[in-house]
């Protein structure tokens, strides 16, 4: 007992520290899981949520987890129970599984308009930004960055790199599929190779990227569009990525809405406007990924000078869920021991 | 005569004994429950496969490797400082230098990792001198060496809070015996202070032992490569990326297993301490010590000062650093602020209210029933020895069968809080309440006081300077919370610690800096202020 009275008074003491939340009760309330980057106060959750709810009659309730794959994982645990109306920032390497779930409705959205590097024809993810993962590089430091794969697979005077494990990032993952998409058959014997140059391999990209610009080491694992962050946000040139010749990794983010929402309607409303012109416009300056509609001129200068990658590379998904654990083992063996 | 020197059996207060065996039970059934909630899920791991297989193997190497040497690095040189600290009993800042002791085991692992590595790294200060020096080499720490020191960076200061009260309960009269006998260093150690270490120094080691097992983003970060990964590395693997919670539970068993065998070790080495029963315990005899024996210590103590203070300044001076560049929104900081207070408070409370009671019965069963008093020990140090994601996740489990939304995401957060910090409050708390028991039980019982009168008598002003510890690091603790917080992922309930890794997380370096050291601060300060307003004037 003693234990709820603590909680309680807990919870009131923690109510009254965040700001009060008018619900009137006719409003339903659309509940979204995602990732906490998406809903920090700089990211494009809470403009979104303002334009949406201007129209929608509805409230938003979001709930962040660290990552896509932790909104799978959640959304498995929970099954049929889950309060989720949509999931969003799944990526494409976990869509076949994330509807391997059961709980994945269609989205009954045109997606005719949206222009991505693959066509897109899910009847159930709906996209709404990607990227290519890049090895972005410290120009000042290192004015010949390796050019392609095979470069940073086999030159023995190359630098040291960071990037992030496949057993807890995504990214990380990208890159292991990345290696896997070029070198085939090579692959173990690349990641002996890398293995030499790496300084560390971290957790997330939060670390490795962190580490890469304290200047621990001037080659990290990012996207092609980290360096318009740094044009935009701090006006330098200083960093920049490297297209290598065999081509860029896609990672597309989607969302989705859920069989099990008692609001269905509203989940696919939102779901056509995450890809409406105007939500689009805000995501290259909020999340720092490509938007999936052509914007144009409204598209900020720093990413139309962004140069594209020679190649788009991307796994089927199947292909993926199948090989996953033993591309995992390949590498632990090459690159672990 | 010896019949008058048994020690008693039972606490002092009536039923103290029995809600503490209460708690103990509940806590074991809780992290039993949490873990079963993950066995049920749907998996597909055989579990014999998995345990015998070379990634497995490969993995508990390392994690015991690392492990073994933190521990042994941290406890030696943990030793030979609160040793110093005990001697040197009054000198000015040493307040603030045990303060600073308690700052590295509750900072956020990755405020750390960029704190040692501004220091250590490629491109840190000491990379930097040594290059300015005209050297050619590079320190390079990533491998086993950044593990174990970012490790000994953490574990060093949290074993000289945890040994320094062992100093404290010995007994000034035995200092001056030994003074009286001329007695050499070396015999005041094997004869006063060996036997209070085999009385603490068992628990603080698992305690470190554990906390090096369940280490997870700080060994990625600066283990160099795949090869260095922990037990909880796996465990992230499994619930993650394999979704294969069962796989989750058998790795948490094995890590578990792993820490009860080391548990049982310290248990096995558990002396009987015989705590004088002496009144007095600042030691006002070590200042007429000769000029040697204090310069060491003063060498020891700056050791280990230069170690700690080094990341620390490195963390203050980027947050400064950043002000001018961050862009920060300072309503979201002071909100981010008060939730973390908000949810710190409580949750160091109840870890009070759960950490006491079994300290008590613990203390009590420890002459005349030694079977209960190891069970309380078990239960005092199980939140530290189960991997703290799938104790976390499998508390997530239970809690959704009840509740619901804001209320279940506070209680969650509140409770997995307080109970991940039980083992320290314990740790703390215990010498203290030797002490109180050594000198005072017979005494009490002689003149008949017990009860509430006795606690508010005799055992309160004893006990007060170390609750105050005990919740100043409780508080501290939670103030840095991730695992709740991100667990529950409730957007009305982001914390400083979330602030700062959703900040790390788009880029903002130097956002994420001030946040780093802000919340450094916030730690500091709100830790002194709750051992200086609990703990009263006395507290070490």
């Amino acid at each position: 007992m003693t234990l709820r009275r603590y909680a309680l008074l807990a919870a009131v003491i923690a109510t009254s520290a965040t700001a009060p939340v008018s619900a009137s009760a006719d409003e339903p309330t659309l509940t979204i899981y995602t990732y906490n980057s998406f809903i920090a106060e700089w990211g494009p959750g809470p403009v979104l949520q303002k334009d949406f709810e201007a129209t929608c009659g509805c409230k938003i309730e979001w709930v962040a987890l660290e990552d896509g794959a932790a909104l799978l994982s959640r959304l498995k645990l929970e099954g049929e129970e889950t309060d989720a109306d949509i999931v969003l920032g799944i990526d494409t390497n976990l869509t076949v599984e994330t509807k391997g779930t059961g709980l994945i409705a269609p989205h009954d959205v045109d997606l005719s308009a949206l222009k991505l590097p693959i066509a897109w024809n899910d009847a159930d993810f709906v996209p709404y930004d990607y990227g290519y993962f890049a090895f972005v590089y410290d120009s000042q430091t290192l004015p010949n960055p390796p050019q392609s794969l095979a470069d940073l697979a086999t030159a023995s005077d190359a630098p040291k790199l960071i990037y992030m494990d496949p057993r807890t990032s995504t990214p990380g993952l990208g890159l292991l599929l990345w290696v896997k998409e070029v070198l085939g058959d090579e692959a173990a014997g690349a990641w002996k190779n890398i293995a030499k140059k790496t300084l560390t391999v971290t957790k997330g990209w939060s670390e490795g990227y962190g580490l890469f610009l304290k200047g621990e080491a001037p080659l990290v694992l990012s996207y092609t569009t980290s360096p318009a962050y740094h044009q935009m946000v701090e006006n330098t040139d200083r960093y920049k990525a490297v297209n290598f010749t065999e081509g860029n990794y896609l990672q597309v983010e989607v969302a989705a809405r859920l069989k099990t929402s008692h609001h269905p309607d509203l989940a696919q409303k939102f779901l056509a406007f995450l890809v409406s012109r105007s939500a689009q416009e805000k995501i290259p300056t909020t999340n720092w990924m490509y938007p999936v509609v052509d914007l144009g001129d409204a598209l900020p200068e720093a990413f139309r000078k962004l140069p594209l990658p020679a190649k788009t590379l991307l796994m089927p998904e199947d292909k993926v869920a199948a090989n996953r654990t033993a591309w995992i083992d390949e590498w632990l063996n090459s690159a672990g021991q | 005569m010896a019949e008058q020197r048994r020690p008693i059996a039972g606490t002092p207060i009536r039923g103290a004994d029995a809600l503490g065996m209460g708690i103990a039970l509940l806590l074991t059934l809780l992290v039993g429950a949490a873990l079963l909630m993950l066995f049920v899920q749907v998996g597909e791991t055989s579990i014999g496969a998995l345990l015998g297989s070379a990634y497995v193997r490969h993995i508990l190497r390392f994690t015991l490797l690392q492990a073994c040497l933190s521990t042994l690095l941290s406890v030696a040189f943990g030793i030979l400082v609160a040793r110093a600290f005990a001697r040197e009993a009054s000198f000015p800042g040493r307040r603030a230098l045990l303060g600073l002791m308690s700052l590295p085991i509750v900072l956020p692992s990755l405020v750390a990792v960029f704190g040692i590595i501004a220091i250590y790294g490629q491109n840190g200060w000491l990379s930097r001198a040594i290059a300015a020096a005209g050297a050619q080499t590079k320190p390079d720490i990533y491998g086993l060496g950044g593990v174990v020191l970012a490790h000994v960076f953490f574990n060093l200061p949290l074993a000289v809070r945890l040994l320094l009260p062992g100093w404290h309960s010995i007994p000034v009269e035995s200092w001056r015996l030994s003074a009286q006998l001329g007695m050499s260093n070396w015999s005041v150690f094997r004869l006063i202070e060996w036997p209070m270490l085999r009385r603490y120094l068992p628990l603080a080691a698992a305690t470190i032992f554990m906390l090096c097992v369940s280490s997870f983003a700080i060994v990625l970060a600066l283990g160099g490569g795949p090869g260095a990964a922990t037990f909880e590395v796996a465990v992230f693997e499994a619930l993650r990326f394999e979704f294969d919670p069962p796989k989750a539970a058998v790795l948490a068993l094995g890590g578990l297993a792993l820490n009860l065998v080391c548990l049982a070790l310290a248990q096995g080495a558990i002396g009987d301490a015989a705590i004088g029963s002496g009144w007095r315990v600042r030691e006002q005899d070590w200042g007429r010590r000769g000029l040697g024996a204090r310069l060491l210590d003063a060498l020891l103590i700056g050791a280990a000062v230069l170690l700690l203070a080094g990341p620390v300044a490195a963390t203050l001076f980027d947050g400064v650093r950043g002000l001018g560049q961050a862009t920060l929104d300072w309503s979201l900081v002071t909100r981010a602020t008060l939730i973390s207070i908000g949810l710190a408070v409580p949750a160091a409370i109840m870890t009070l209210m759960l950490a006491l009671p079994m300290v008590l019965a613990e203390a009590a069963a420890r002459a005349a029933k030694p079977r209960r008093a190891a069970l309380l020990r078990f239960a005092l140090i199980l939140p530290i020895a189960v991997s703290p994601m799938a104790l976390g996740l499998g508390c997530f489990l239970i809690l959704r069968l009840t509740l619901d939304g804001m209320p279940r995401a506070v209680v969650g957060i509140v409770l997995l809080n307080a109970v991940m910090v039980v083992p320290f409050a314990a740790a703390i708390l215990r010498p203290a309440i030797d002490r109180a028991r050594a000198r005072h039980d017979h005494l009490c019982r002689a003149l008949g006081i017990v009860g509430w009168s006795r606690w508010r008598l005799i055992d309160w002003p004893i006990l007060r300077p170390s609750i105050g510890t005990a919740l100043a690091m409780a508080a501290a603790m939670a103030l840095g919370d991730l695992v709740g917080i991100g667990l529950f992922g409730d957007a009305r309930l982001r914390n400083l610690t979330l602030l700062l890794y959703d900040q790390l997380g788009t880029y903002r370096m130097s956002g994420a800096a001030v946040v780093a050291a802000l919340l450094m601060l916030l730690i500091f300060v709100l830790y002194q202020a709750i051992e200086r307003l609990v703990g009263g004037r006395a507290a070490p």
